[in-house]
């Protein structure tokens, strides 16, 4: 018979016997099949949704060997996720889309990037605009540029016709002078309706958009020398310019406040006359108010005509087993037809692969694509830094820029602008300077 | 069987049940500390290096990081944040959820109890991301619903997410509804837990309902006012979603909170160092509260029981 003592040491040797075997058949368990899995992260869920329907069926009957396991994200998580994923080198992430020059060329720079086969290379530079292959580092071509954004005025033609102004104003003076007309207030004095609508909340978003004005002054952010230095740029005429711009908006044309809605929003809700962003609000306003009567224009300028043009690419993980399979998936879905129907139904961000596509017939139904599709030829492109700091560098700038918007005590104050511009580039250069990337002076 | 030998016997039984316990545990225990112990350990001594996530190197930088943090503008807004939030927040969920439970627990309440309890857990079990989305609508400037209530008092506009510090107030609100009925449940709880007999005793001696409160009730639940006084601290420090849903979604830091503050240093700018130190900090100053709280519960219960 078993003593107490036995039954104890059997109880334990059948408790450890049940966890050995559970791991053992988690192993055993792992499906082999003969299919390679391809797997894939981005962020945009109408994108998704479309690779699913469209792409992956078609993919499939030419390709019935492979299967793609796609999985859609929140930008955060997104960019979260491949910051964990990719330096661990974790075979479950072997395609990543959605990102930037900048934050794709950190994970190339130390070797997470697959570098794509000559035919890849190839077929970027015969489909891709000159500008797109100058946005990478050196010219050397570690990315398929899926889809592209670019920046304009988008401006209600009736508030316009309203206020007795015949078209979208071109430069900062006409812009300011227009926003004057369009602005409407309540009863209290608070803006009912925006003459402009201007990003005052949100660092990073200040920053973009706060880079759209400067850049048409002849500024930027920062600036780039040789060997990959920088240095932050905006304790200059233009920096003060456009900071002084915001500053007489808000505060001596009140075309605009912290209480009435901004942005896309605003403007789809008529709450606003103009603002400016990307071309992906053409096609949000077709879906959710199709009658607004509005136009775009290229983005006022101050000295220099410009607008900012980003780049979302698609990338292969260096871990990744089958990297030629995932090179024929990016090819695959980065074609042209199936860029032009995903921006003619769905997303509005426009396909990169512009060279090899026509849209004429999109441009015939929504004529307010032709600035970003086939913009004025003397429209300069300029691309965010491909510093690997620029996430920070937004970050710090836009706080200090919303803070400096806050602050009335900025109107007429050449000498209070000039030091909010100096602290910040004071602070983006201490930044700049403790990752080594600083610029001598 | 000798005493000598029964001696064994008893020894040799302990230690068998002894493994047997350890192994029952071991799983559990193997499982803490590599998902909980291993990474709290890592993360102290990532501290003292330098490393961006990508690099092979960690270089080691000393106490440079928790220099460095100490005199950051945005660790130190992180922290007063974090800290104004956990201050509003912690007596006012701990009072109110009390109060409910006291409300609910009275014997004519007794049929309803469960209904009351339901509704208040309902917030509990919502998930956090849709409910602070509809809670940005009602703080909304414009259209929401308690600007449009406080207009019908003659009540000027409030920015309740835009203007600082309303905004911290705006989190805490929401905070409040998503967990009192969470506190209010353990509170009934320690509240079922006392036994009928010491209200009886003091009926019979003439105490009124105040007396009885404060004289029975609040003194053996002590106990579990400190559990929840410690739980919602903890809970206050480690406030995230709601900070970033409600006020920092859009990149705008107006209400940076220690969590967030982390995140960005860690994902967004890629600071494993800074962050981990950032995150030690933090773990410190929850800790030190915690045994703040149960020191001054335990040296309360010497005076108590001093006093007789």
């Amino acid at each position: 018979m078993f003593t107490r003592g036995k039954k104890y040491l059997l109880a334990m040797l059948l408790v450890v016997g049940v966890l050995l075997g559970g791991l053992l058949a988690s192993q055993a368990s792992e499906v082999k099949g003969d299919k390679i899995q391809l797997y894939e992260v981005l962020c945009e869920a109408s994108l998704f949704d479309f690779i699913q329907s469209t792409i992956i069926p078609d993919y499939i009957k030419e390709n019935p060997n492979v299967r793609i396991n796609i999985t859609c994200l929140p930008l955060p998580e997104l960019e979260k996720k491949i910051a964990i994923v990719l330096p661990a080198r974790i075979s479950t992430l072997d395609v990543f889309g959605s990102l930037g020059i900048g934050p794709l060329f950190r994970y190339y720079e130390t070797g997470y990037i697959a570098s794509p086969p000559d035919y890849v290379v190839d077929y970027v530079k015969e489909s891709m605009p000159d500008w797109m292959l100058e946005a990478f580092p050196g010219g050397d071509i570690f990315a398929v540029p899926t889809w592209q954004s670019q920046y304009g005025l988008f401006w209600n033609k009736t508030h316009f016709a309203e206020a007795g102004i015949s078209g979208a104003p071109e430069s900062w003076d006409e812009m300011v002078e227009a926003a004057q007309k369009l602005v409407k207030y309540n009863p209290d004095g608070s803006v009912a309706r925006s003459g402009i609508s201007l990003r005052l909340r949100g660092a990073a978003g200040i920053s973009q958009k706060f880079s759209l004005m400067l850049h048409t002054a002849g500024g930027s952010i920062l600036t780039e020398f040789p060997g990959r230095k920088f240095r932050s740029n905006l304790n200059n005429q233009a920096g003060w310019d456009t900071l002084e711009l915001h500053i007489d908006l808000l505060y001596k044309y009140k075309v605009d406040d912290y209480v009435v809605k901004h942005d896309y929003e605003a403007f789809a809700l008529g709450m606003t006359s103009m603002f400016q962003r990307g071309d992906w609000v053409v096609a949000y306003l077709r879906d959710q108010v199709p009658e607004l009567n509005y136009d775009t224009a290229i983005v006022p300028y101050k000295t220099v005509k410009t607008s900012l043009a980003w780049l979302g690419n698609t990338a292969v993980a260096e871990a990744c087993k089958h990297q030629k399979e995932a090179w024929d998936w990016v090819l695959f879905k980065g074609q042209p037809k199936y860029g032009k129907l995903f921006f003619e139904n769905e997303f509005g961000y426009m396909p990169a692969a512009t060279k090899v596509i026509d849209f004429s017939d999109v441009l015939a139904k929504f004529p307010q694509w032709k600035v970003f599709i086939a913009p004025p030829a003397d429209l300069g492109k300029w691309k965010e830094s491909s510093i690997p700091l620029l996430d920070e560098i937004y970050q710090v700038t836009g706080e200090s820029l919303e803070a400096a918007f806050k602050d009335k005590s900025l109107l007429d104050n050449p000498t209070g602008i000039k030091r909010v511009m100096a602290e910040i580039d004071e602070k983006n250069n201490r930044i700049i300077e403790e990752a080594g990337l600083l610029a001598a002076e | 069987m000798t005493v000598q030998a029964e001696k064994r016997r008893i020894f040799a039984s302990g230690v068998w049940k002894g493994l047997f316990c350890f192994c029952i545990i071991l799983p559990i225990v193997a499982l803490f500390v590599v998902l909980r112990g291993y990474p709290i350990v890592n993360t102290f001594l990532l501290s003292f290096r330098k490393w961006d996530m990508l690099s092979a190197s960690k270089p080691w930088v000393g106490f440079r990081n928790y220099a460095k943090l100490l005199f950051s503008p945005q660790f130190l807004e992180a922290l007063k944040n974090t800290t104004i939030y956990s201050l509003l927040f912690v007596p006012t969920v701990t009072g109110l959820s009390l109060f409910l439970a006291i409300l609910i627990n009275r014997p004519k309440m007794k049929r309803f109890v469960s209904i009351y309890q339901f509704v208040y857990f309902i917030p509990v079990v919502c998930s956090i991301i849709p409910s602070a989305i509809l809670w940005r609508w009602i703080f909304d400037a414009q259209y929401g619903l308690l600007n449009y209530f406080l207009s019908l008092l003659g009540l000027p506009r409030i920015q309740w997410l835009m203007d600082y510090p309303t905004v911290l107030y705006s989190i805490v609100i929401f905070s409040v509804w998503k967990n009192v009925g969470y506190y209010l449940v353990i509170f009934f709880v320690g509240l079922k837990a006392i036994p009928t007999l010491y209200y009886e005793a003091a009926r019979i001696d003439g105490a009124n309902n105040l007396q009885i409160l404060t004289k029975i009730t609040m003194p053996l639940l002590k106990p579990i006012i400190l559990l929840v006084l410690v739980l919602s601290t903890i809970a206050a420090y480690n406030v995230f979603a709601v900070a970033y849903v409600l006020a920092t979604e859009t990149g705008s830091t107006i209400a940076r909170v220690l969590v967030y503050e982390i995140y960005q240093q860690a994902f967004l700018f890629f600071k494993m160092g800074y962050a981990a130190a950032e995150a030690v900090v933090m773990l410190a100053v929850v800790s030190l509260l915690t045994f703040l709280l149960f020191a001054a519960s335990k040296k309360r219960a010497r005076e108590t029981s001093k006093g007789g």
